[in-house]
């Protein structure tokens, strides 16, 4: 479109240019530029004989590559899009990407169950699995009530406790003075202590959210130096998620899984947010 | 018209042509051949383009990728003709005979993205013998340096030296052990590059490249009492599938080499003879599945107690060098107590014959009590011993206690780890993520709640009032009455209209009735009784009926006089009610007392 665009324009200058004053041979021009970039044209169409551009002549952008994909994933910030760069990334063999772009969907929604099944999967059979302490039943338990409360959730869990909260207010208000208040009384309590229980988990989610300090190692192996000198602490693998401590320079000191803390220079890791 | 044709003729410069073109060298290929598929991107200016990703193509593997750049500018006339183009050559081999279509696959010049055309290929099978396999010409490969063309000319007979010799790292092998055979371009000349342009496969063996490097690094060797600069070009790992003599692959090329001006020498890599040997048919343990190699095993075990319930994981890892793509994942025997999974394999290796190979095999007991661990074992042959060598599982014992509720959580969560990869999520859209409580509809319902909320209570405190305290509402009830009455009157006061009598006698009126309860329909003579009954001042009354009497006579008042009494009754109105308000207060404090 855009050729023929120009190719117009240029028709329209070489006619200023000209001065031609004849229709007659205006035609004769385009009749001839016709025969002459015809075959231009069919050549460019056959050597890019897809449907998209078959009989246009022209070249249109397409979608999406590994790279744009990365990008558009950044730019909207959606779960899937971010897990499903996960998953590309495992299957290239890029553990360290991967586990990076399931911890940016676990960012998001921690509730996103694929992303922490493939997590857990990747740090399973990754070589640094023995860093990861087994917690406690109740401890995991814990975690995963707090893992399937995501922000949206939480959200919608505050709402409807506030509601609630309402509703038990007017129940409140509204009842017999005649009668013992204690039942309404301790449904409005219990609506609120949940409904503020609700907005400060959702303020804390959010800002760990907006301030996530994990990091994930990239390279197949690097060397985990002591926080004070250059001395080797011990080697760390491609997938390892660190959690970044303070920003020194070149390096950040982290702190493993298991607590152990150490320095990695900057390029080795990436931050999730 | 000699000038418009002139132009015409120029016209195709300030064209732009991006050319992409895809082909293969053969839409019918062999079992025996290898696809090359071409990708050429040429246009009349620069062009920067990304690598692209080789397709994948249904009953192909691929095999490697070869990239490289031209760019000609030639004066033609009047003409001044540029081309610039990258060329991209994929290879594959077949795996299965069928036809089958590669597919468009996307490339990114300057910028953009373009997609290419789909092409067919039919795979057939390869003839009955075919004693010496020859892979294509790779034009155009130039591994290691920059191609002169206009210096070019060949020289078939060459005063220096130089060769290529394929080197084995060990002259013997067992079928089966991987070979790794390096090929080193030995030279005394100045070699400017080499361009490695064939490989020749003979029979008898699987390869794989082992190390390619990018550049000529020259070491110096002595060879045959001579001395040498040599460079490695290429190694490549073979894996030997029969006995005998073995011819490695032999690599064709051309070096440049530095003269009188540049001049190619055709090479041919001398050498890459292996001795294989048969595998001892004696001592075969039963065990032994094929597995030819130097390895070192090792073994863990996530855990010896557990509940009816849990599982272990039982770590096998096979760590060296071998035919890693030749044995398969060695089996647990039968044991009693245990289910045993097919194990997950994870592979770190480098050319399929050089790493680490790590199987994971998942145990659940089957009832409580003691268990010995099933028996794994794993056979192979050692390449360097010349033995069967033997791996066993050691004999752990296993205590399996009875499953409790925490067990009984603990294997809820077991069941959901994973044992592969959870495929990607496909959908038609994925929308940008913006928490909910980012989002307008969000803070609005929430505002309607607390709105709603605020309004009921207020409601509920309104009737609450009239119930405890009906006096007190009542009282309340009428200074709202006289603030929503008497400021209509007072506007009609400012603006001499005469609305202003009837507005702040309904003030008045009203008031009286909300305070009072008078009733509306009383007259006004009976309304003022009624005030009397309820001890309300005289003064207070005689100013109401001041009020009403200038109320009945300015409905007949000239203007000029009416702006007068206007401002004198819009002050007796408020004193009127001052009056009624102390009066309230005032009956408040006496209570209060």
């Amino acid at each position: 479109m855009n050729k023929c665009r120009e190719r117009t324009l240029l028709l329209n200058n070489q006619k200023r240019f000209l001065n031609l004053g004849s229709y007659s041979e205006l035609r004769l021009l385009l009749v001839l530029v016709i025969i002459l970039f015809c075959q231009i044209l069919f050549a460019q169409a056959d050597s890019l004989q897809t449907k998209k551009f078959t009989g246009s002549g022209e070249l249109t952008p397409l979608p999406d590559t590994l790279d744009k994909a990365m990008r558009i994933a950044e730019q909207k910030k959606n779960p899937d899009l971010f897990y499903n760069l996960g998953v590309e990334f495992f299957s290239r063999g890029e553990i360290g990407m991967a586990n990076l772009y399931f911890l940016k969907a676990l960012n998001i929604n921690s509730a996103h169950s694929p992303a922490r099944t493939n997590l857990e999967l990747s740090i399973h059979y990754s070589p640094d699995a023995d860093l990861y302490p087994e917690q406690l039943f109740l401890v995991q338990v814990l975690f995963k009530v707090l893992n399937y409360l995501s922000v949206n959730r939480l959200a919608i869990l505050g709402l409807v406790f506030l509601f609630l909260s309402a509703l038990a207010l007017c129940w409140l208000l509204f009842y017999n003075p005649e009668k013992e208040r204690a039942l309404p009384i301790l449904t409005l309590t219990f609506c609120l202590v949940l409904c503020v229980s609700a907005y400060v988990t959702l303020g804390i989610k959010l800002h760990h959210q907006q301030h996530n300090r994990s990091a994930v190692v990239i390279p197949r192996e690097t060397e985990l130096l002591s926080p004070a000198n250059n001395n080797v602490i011990q080697k760390v693998h491609s997938g390892l998620i660190v959690k970044i401590v303070q920003d020194n320079g070149n390096y950040y000191v982290v702190r493993l899984p298991d607590n152990q803390i150490g320095r990695l220079p900057k390029e080795v890791v990436r931050k999730v947010i | 018209m000699k000038r418009v044709l002139f132009l015409i003729l120029l016209f195709p410069l300030v064209l732009s042509a991006l050319k992409v073109d895809l082909s293969v060298n053969k839409n019918t290929i062999s079992l025996n051949e290898q696809l090359e598929l071409i990708l050429k991107i040429s246009d009349d200016n620069r062009i920067k383009v990304q690598e692209p990703t080789p397709p994948s193509i249904p009953l192909f593997s691929f095999r490697n990728m070869t990239s490289s750049s031209s760019s000609s500018v030639v004066l033609e006339g009047t003409k001044l003709i540029s081309e610039f183009s990258e060329t991209y050559r994929f290879i594959y081999f077949p795996l299965k005979t069928g036809t089958t279509t590669i597919p468009s696959f996307q490339i990114k010049v300057n910028g953009k993205y373009y997609a290419t055309r789909s092409i067919s290929v039919e795979v057939v099978k390869a003839a009955q013998k075919a004693p010496s396999q020859s892979s294509p010409p790779v034009p155009g490969i130039q591994p290691f340096g920059f191609e002169d063309s206009f210096f070019g000319g060949d020289r078939e007979k060459w005063a220096g030296d130089t060769f290529v010799l394929a080197l084995p790292q060990v002259q013997k092998v067992y079928r089966g052990f991987p070979a790794i055979v390096s090929y080193y371009l030995y030279t005394d000349e100045m070699v400017g590059s080499f361009n490695l342009e064939n490989e020749i496969d003979a029979d008898g063996y699987g390869k794989s490249t082992y190390e390619q490097p990018t550049l000529l690094q020259y070491e110096e060797v002595s060879l045959k009492g001579k001395q040498y600069k040599r460079a490695l070009i290429k190694r490549l790992a073979i894996i030997p599938n029969r006995e005998g003599r073995l011819q490695a692959p032999i690599l064709e090329g051309y070096a440049r080499l530095y003269g009188f001006g540049l001049l190619n020498k055709n090479l041919q890599s001398e050498g890459g003879i292996i001795d294989v040997l048969p595998l001892p048919a004696t001592n075969v343990p039963p065990a032994f599945g094929g597995a030819v190699g130097n390895f070192k095993i090792s073994h863990s075990l996530s855990r010896k107690e557990l509940s009816l319930g849990e599982t272990i994981t039982f770590t096998l890892k096979i760590e060296g060098r071998g035919n890693f793509n030749q044995f398969s994942a060695p089996q647990f025997a039968s044991g009693k107590g245990f289910q045993v999974s097919s194990p997950m394999v994870v592979d770190n290796l480098n050319a399929g014959i050089e790493g680490t190979r790590t199987y994971y095999y998942t145990l659940i007991p089957q009832d409580k009590g003691v268990y010995e661990l099933p028996e794994l074992n794993f056979a192979w042959f050692d390449n360097d011993s010349g033995s069967y060598k033997i791996y066993r599982s050691p004999k752990e014992q296993i205590k399996v206690s009875s499953a409790n509720v925490l067990s009984y959580f603990s294997r809820l969560r077991q069941s959901r780890n994973p044992k592969a990869m959870l495929p990607q999520i496909k959908k038609e859209s994925y929308p940008a993520y913006v928490p909910y409580v980012k989002q307008l509809w969000y803070w609005i319902l929430a505002f309607l709640i607390i709105v709603a909320t605020l309004v009921v209570s207020f409601v509920a405190v309104d009737r609450k009032m009239k119930r405890d305290n009906p006096e007190r509402y009542a009282s309340l009830k009428a200074e709202k009455v006289l603030l929503h009455y008497l400021k209509p009157a007072t506007a009609a006061a400012k603006n001499l209209s005469l609305d202003f009598y009837p507005l702040a006698e309904k003030a008045l009126f009203q008031y009286l009735a909300s305070k009072y309860k008078l009733s509306n329909h009383l007259s006004t003579r009976e309304k003022l009784q009624a005030l009397s009954e309820k001890n309300i001042p005289d003064q207070l009354l005689e100013e109401i009926q001041i009020f009403l009497s200038h109320s009945q006579a300015a409905r007949f008042m000239p203007e000029t006089e009416r702006a007068v009494n206007l401002e004198e009754d819009l002050a007796r109105i408020r004193k009127i009610f001052t009056g009624f308000s102390r009066l309230s207060k005032n009956r408040k404090n006496r209570m209060g007392k």
